[in-house]
């Protein structure tokens, strides 16, 4: 077999995916304990110039289809064009993000190859020469300890887990043409609707603003959108007020919503259940506002402000705008 | 407009997979297969019975995912059922070596010097019920017998006033009740004879007595809700194969329940409190009166160092003997706790669930033979009930929770007596309905109300948890965008009436924080915000609620709890 490490690195609309980068830092880990190569590839329409960053994070092979018949990813395409690579490079271990596309391409990939899949990864290590991975399971109550016996090992790793290190790789792009000889895909992506417009994704932010139930209605949660656009955040919500149709579910942090790793996260009226802390505990910092002293979410805030957030939001924003001007 | 169903066509129809539907699957598998086998051997000059399909229907994730139990196992019936069963390494690891009854009080304990009869569990398994229905239902597969996990029966179907089959739930419809993209509507599984056993308080099993109220029992059931924690603790506390119940603390005289303990096997320790659905304080939690019997200095001792890995909640039928119904009718059958086949005194059901399961095979399988299964038949249930141990240990403490009326001492005595004369003291003795006994916020507090403020807790996250946390070491989780499961039917009861007369006890009776009462949006008030999400399918709000205005049907298949270890 081969002895590359091969790296799905998932672009949207020009831009990488955050998990994108994670992958290619744990790849290149992988790579610098086998005394292996990292190939990246990247898919899409117009997304030559964004190969050279991947140098920075360690890939030694970059792998760019770049076609419009790639817009609007049709999964089909991507898995014939990914398979192929992956055979040819003879790759042992092959990493995507545990993304909607990566959670499609990654069976299919598998089924093709005989691979071993695992997905949801919150971890990888090599053991004696093998790979072990730690996924989360049960809705995130428990952790599988799981080695992969087949050759490649398909990996998902979830997002806003893994460490984003700068190390560099040799860099070297190289183009590639889709279609060549690959089979007629048999889904074709017809169109993509889009849910809301220019509002920040959570999952990707660095800063998350989030509120629950003591924000008391849906009209005060403008509190948190006017500090959170100061900060370039984007604003979380607690299952409480999503149930209650104040916020959307995309914006839901948690056991059943998602899962988030900021660098900041601020949290208001949120009285922190593990269902809650389930999907932010990982978070750097953690800054809670809660007129509740006893409330469990002091107990991993890294700051907490015990006051009432109808004073402390407005006052925090008047501060944010003072060091920003 | 009526979607589109797909209808599936079977013999036999089982509704649910705990004990009693399980036994009864594998005992109709063993009769049918000894049955051709005499035939094909020239012994039996009958019709051999063939291409029967079986399916198991259960509203689960998976087998064992919502079910619970204390549990202490007699293996009386297991034994009838696989008499060889102990070569096929079933989870039965810990016998009990050690019963003990102790009565508490809010800091001290007195041992009872002796057990009754009932309560002596030496020489049973203490188990856990959903490990061990995994195992039961591992011969299943093998015998080519489907058992169809998140497939819930809503709906019971007819033809006049037969049972022809069940409906499953929908799958796919959101808060609205409109249909998303993966919709899928429930289908209909036709079938010659079906039969519930759906666990306490089965909902296809109370739509078909309220179809058919001549068939009710002379008393009605009455429940209790037995609120449970599995924890690993030091193996310090030697507790291994002790089997421990309680009295008294935190329970009051006029509340029937008390708790339990018991050693399993690998320092694991199944320790709960069941409480009386009978309750006359409208603000009793039962799951913080766990919490406090947890903190009981002895308890809090035994689980000092140790961890909590799991939590869940269920209801037992309690009512017994008199409270049985006819668990038989044109096209069904019903056995297990649905029927309400559960010993009160001796805590003991599942070897009677499994023995109704037993015999609903045997009444099934002359049905096949017959090929009636109409009531005419199907009343042989009945019979072989009346002939069963199942009889012999009912109408022994049939009036026992009856004796409760007039609180712990009366009860207990009254117990004793009816036990000790085997069960010739007491005439037949009427209950009404659980929650009828509830008393007002007038009537029971009188106006002071810092009775019950004194009565909460802070919990501590160690030994004592709040409702979300307990709800989290339940593994529960549903899709959450679906219609609510909880039906009320006259929902401005609520604010408007109950509020006012009995503090609204949904949001205290409720193991699982799924009734709220919050404030409203813009503090307009008040209002009940329902968490549907949190459910973990005891059934104790349709039981409890004093207007009767709470009906709960299955949600969508799959979600409620995911219990590994109860």
């Amino acid at each position: 077999m081969g002895n590359s490490l091969f790296v799905f690195a998932e672009q949207k609309e020009g831009k990488f995916k955050k998990v994108a980068y994670e992958a290619l830092s744990l790849a290149r880990n992988l790579a610098d304990e086998l005394g292996s190569e990292v190939e990246a590839s990247i898919i899409g329409n117009q997304v030559r110039s964004l190969a050279e960053e991947l140098k920075d994070y360690g890939a030694d092979r970059i792998n760019v289809v770049d076609d419009p018949s790639l817009k609007n990813c049709p999964p089909d395409l991507y898995k014939n064009i990914l398979a192929q690579q992956i055979k040819e490079s003879e790759s042992r271990i092959v990493l995507l993000g545990s993304t909607a596309l990566g959670a499609d391409l990654a069976p299919k990939i598998g089924a093709e190859l005989g691979a071993s899949v695992a997905t949801d990864c919150i971890s990888a290590e090599l053991q004696e020469n093998r790979l072990t991975v730690l996924r989360s399971v049960y809705v995130s109550k428990a952790i599988a300890r799981v080695s992969l016996e087949n050759e490649p090992a398909i990996l998902t790793l979830r997002t806003n887990v893994l460490p984003i290190n700068k190390k560099e790789g040799k860099g070297e792009i190289i183009k590639k043409e889709p279609g060549d000889g690959l089979p007629d895909p048999k889904v074709v992506m017809k169109e993509i609707i889009k849910s809301s417009q220019g509002k920040k994704d959570i999952e990707e932010a660095d800063i998350i603003v989030a509120g629950g139930r003591g924000l008391k209605s849906q009209e005060n949660f403008a509190l948190l959108e006017e500090l959170a656009s100061l900060m370039g955040a984007a604003v979380g919500a607690s299952r409480s007020v999503v149930d209650a149709g104040w916020r959307s579910h995309d914006d839901q942090v948690g056991q059943t919503g998602k899962t988030v790793s900021p660098n900041l996260y601020i949290v208001c009226g949120i009285s922190g259940s593990i269902q809650h802390l389930a999907g932010m505990s990982s978070s750097k910092y953690i800054v809670a506002i809660n007129k509740d002293p006893d409330a469990p979410i002091f107990k991993i805030a890294d700051y907490g402000i015990v006051g009432d957030l109808f004073e402390v939001v407005p006052r925090l924003t008047e501060e944010v705008k003072k060091i920003i001007a | 407009m009526e979607p589109e169903r797909d209808v599936l066509e079977v013999d036999v129809l089982f509704v649910g997979a705990g004990p009693a539907n399980l036994a009864g699957a594998i005992h109709l598998s063993t009769l049918i297969k000894e049955h051709n086998e005499k035939i094909e051997k020239g012994v039996l000059q009958e019709e051999a019975i063939n291409e029967l399909s079986i399916v198991i229907l259960e509203k689960g994730k998976e087998i064992g995912s919502h079910t619970i139990s204390g549990c202490i196992l007699d293996p009386c019936t297991l034994k009838k059922l696989i008499p060889d069963y102990e070569e096929k390494t079933p989870p039965l690891k810990q016998r009990v070596g050690k019963d003990a009854i102790h009565f508490l009080t809010e800091k001290g304990k007195s041992s009872l010097p002796f057990i009754p009869g009932p309560l002596k569990n030496k020489g049973h398994y203490i188990v856990s019920l959903g490990k061990f229905v995994r195992w039961l239902a591992k011969d299943l597969e093998e015998l080519g017998i489907d058992i169809l996990c998140e497939f819930p029966g809503t709906e019971l179907l007819y033809e006049d006033n037969r049972v022809i089959g069940v409906r499953t739930g929908d799958k796919g419809l959101d808060k609205d009740g409109n249909q998303k993209n993966n919709y899928e509507p429930g289908a209909d599984i036709l079938a010659s004879i079906t039969v519930l056993g759906e666990g306490s308080r089965g909902n296809l099993t109370k739509t078909y007595f309220q179809k058919f109220p001549n068939k009710k029992s002379l008393n009605p059931q009455v429940y209790a809700v037995g609120i449970k924690e599995v924890w690993k603790i030091p193996p310090s506390k030697n507790l291994t194969g002790q089997a421990i119940h309680t009295l008294g603390y935190p329970l009051d005289k006029s509340t029937y329940g008390g708790g339990f303990l018991y050693g399993m096997e690998d320092n694991h320790l199944a320790i709960g409190l069941v409480v009386g659905l009978d309750y006359k304080n409208p603000l009793l939690d039962p799951h913080l009166e766990f919490q406090r019997f947890k903190s009981h200095p002895d308890i809090a001792g035994i689980l000092d160092g140790g961890e909590i890995i799991s939590y869940g909640a269920k209801t037992l039928p309690e009512g017994g003997y008199y409270s049985i119904s006819k668990p038989y009718g044109d096209g069904v059958l019903i056995v297990g706790d649905s029927a309400g086949f559960l010993d009160s005194f001796s805590l003991k059901g599942v070897h009677l669930a499994m023995e109704s399961g037993m015999l609903a095979a045997e009444t099934i399988f002359e049905s096949l033979k017959k090929k009636d299964s109409s009531e005419n038949t199907l009343k042989g249930f009945e019979t072989r009930v009346k002939e069963s141990p199942i009889e012999k240990e009912l109408y022994r403490v049939r009036n026992l929770h009856q004796g409760f009326e007039k609180g712990l001492f009366p009860g207990l005595l009254n117990g004793m007596f009816q036990y000790l004369t085997k069960g010739k003291w007491g005439k037949p003795k009427e209950m009404e309905e659980g929650h009828k006994r509830m008393e007002t916020l007038k009537d029971y507090y009188g106006g002071h109300l810092d009775k019950y403020q004194s009565g909460k807790m802070k919990f501590d996250n160690k030994l004592t948890f709040d409702k979300e946390s307990d709800v989290y070491y339940s593994g529960t989780s549903h899709e959450e965008d679906q219609p609510c499961h909880l039906k009320l039917s006259k929902p401005d009861i609520c604010m408007k009436e109950c509020a006012i007369v009995y503090g609204n006890p949904c949001q205290h009776f409720c193991p699982a924080n799924v009734y709220e009462i919050v404030e409203k949006e813009n503090d307009g008030g008040k209002e009940l915000k329902l968490n549907p999400a949190n459910c973990v399918h005891c059934k104790t709000c349709d039981i409890m609620d004093p207007y009767e205005i709470i009906d709960w049907v299955p949600p969508e298949g799959g979600g409620g709890p995911l219990y590994k270890e109860q």
